[in-house]
């Protein structure tokens, strides 16, 4: 009897494990192939949180913490946080209510729905191992900035450009569907389980890219 | 006004139970378990959620059912800071807090000691929920076992040293959802120290 009760005792603390799903085969490419270069960004868990700066008074100030909070929930490890910060000066990602001034040392990722346009712009540094901070996000209306349709726009589209700063990088958007929102002309507001699945991936492989701090510029803003 | 009669009533009816049959006991300590998620492989990344030593407060009411034997029910609210370690370093996701409400069956053993065993309830009780506590914090059954050791202060209060055991299987909605089967089995042991009242 006693020894049936130390059996049931050990077979009571034995390990059990959870098990992770397969490895999914549901996302999209991410990556951007440059030549012979292939190109991957991700922060990396010492550079959390991502600080992102927002204007107080611009339209997209709500967007941005509704893509923020629709990216982090799309993690079940704490792979990527942000938080908003008070000054551009600091930020790794800058995001604007205004076209881009110039893109002649940048890579440019683009997104195109009826009512407003994004473009995302990362610098590579010298050498092309390392990214240069910071992100830059350009969001804008297409025409009219009251336009009928223009918040749910911006939610889709600031969320796409986010994506892009979470190190979802490939130019042509290849692979992702309508149902996404990483697909070019984004439509739905969300983000889809290949979306997840495709970030998933990308934070829990190797990268090539590795993200390098900006010289503070007092100036700035 | 007649709901507070029937209330004095029921409690008048209520069995009264003697002198020094209840007992209260109050303790502090630590809790360590093992990591909720324990080397996972994702992709090309292995992945353990894990939690540090969590301070912890007991309370039990014990209730005598034979001599030298007696029920508890106690509570016990642990909290510790957890961490998602990976390939690529540690994230700290916050604290999370375990309420474990168990009822035991406590006799005496040589030496001044005595055993506990029984079972009850854990819930988690995370401070953001986020990633895998993104759905539920969930509350799971448990089984518990322990030893403690008293030491008459003075009539009526004991410093009262204890271990505990106990085990549950944790798993959420949330990763149920994102396909992780089967649960983890979580040991966890705890130390506490503190007083006993009789009454």
């Amino acid at each position: 009897m006693r020894r049936i009760a130390c059996l049931a005792l050990l077979g009571l603390a034995a390990c059990a494990d959870l098990v992770p799903p397969r490895s999914s085969e549901s996302y999209y490419e991410y990556r951007q192939v440059s030549g012979l270069d292939t190109l991957s960004f991700k922060w990396l868990p010492s550079q959390l949180p991502v600080k992102i700066w927002v204007a107080d008074d611009s339209p997209l100030l709500p967007h941005v913490v509704t893509a923020i909070d629709r990216w982090e929930r799309a993690f079940l490890f704490g792979e990527f946080r942000a938080t908003l910060v008070p000054d551009s000066n600091t930020a790794d990602v800058i995001v604007r209510n205004t076209p881009p001034v110039s893109l002649l040392t940048v890579s440019v990722l683009s997104a195109f729905a009826p009512q407003c346009t994004g473009e995302t712009t990362f610098e590579l540094a010298q050498g092309g191992d390392a990214l240069q901070l910071p992100w830059r996000i350009f969001v804008w209306p297409a025409s009219n900035p009251n336009a009928n349709g223009i918040e749910t726009c911006y939610a889709i589209t600031v969320t796409h450009e986010l994506g892009h700063a979470l190190g979802i990088i490939n130019p042509n958007h290849t692979g992702a569907q309508v149902g996404d929102v990483m697909y070019r002309d984004p439509v739905f507001n969300g983000i889809s389980e290949r979306d997840r699945a495709t970030v998933e991936r990308l934070y829990h492989g190797p990268t090539t890219l590795r993200p390098l701090a900006r010289t503070p510029n007092p100036s700035a803003r | 006004m007649r709901l507070s009669i029937l209330t004095v009533l029921v409690l008048a009816a209520a069995p009264v139970p003697a002198a020094a049959q209840l007992s209260v006991r109050v303790g502090a300590g630590a809790t360590l378990g093992n990591a909720l998620v324990s080397e996972a492989i994702v992709y090309d990344d292995i992945i353990s959620l894990k939690t540090g030593v969590a301070p912890t407060l007991a309370l039990a009411l014990g209730y005598p059912v034979a001599p030298r034997y007696q029920l508890l029910l106690e509570a016990r609210i642990a909290s510790s800071g957890m961490t998602a370690t990976s390939d690529e370093g540690d994230a700290d996701l916050g604290t999370l807090r375990t309420i474990g409400v168990t009822v035991m069956a406590e006799g005496p053993l040589p030496y001044g000691m005595r055993f506990q065993i029984g079972g009850g309830a854990i819930k988690y009780s995370p401070s953001e929920a986020t990633g895998v506590f993104l759905a539920d914090a969930p509350m799971k059954p448990m089984v518990t076992a322990g030893l403690g050791w008293v030491r008459a202060l003075r009539p009526g209060l004991d410093l009262h040293l204890g271990g505990r055991w106990d085990m549950h299987e944790f798993t959420t909605t949330t990763l149920r959802q994102r396909g992780w089967s089967q649960a983890q089995r979580i040991n966890r042991v705890a130390f506490t120290i503190g007083l006993e009242r009789g009454f």
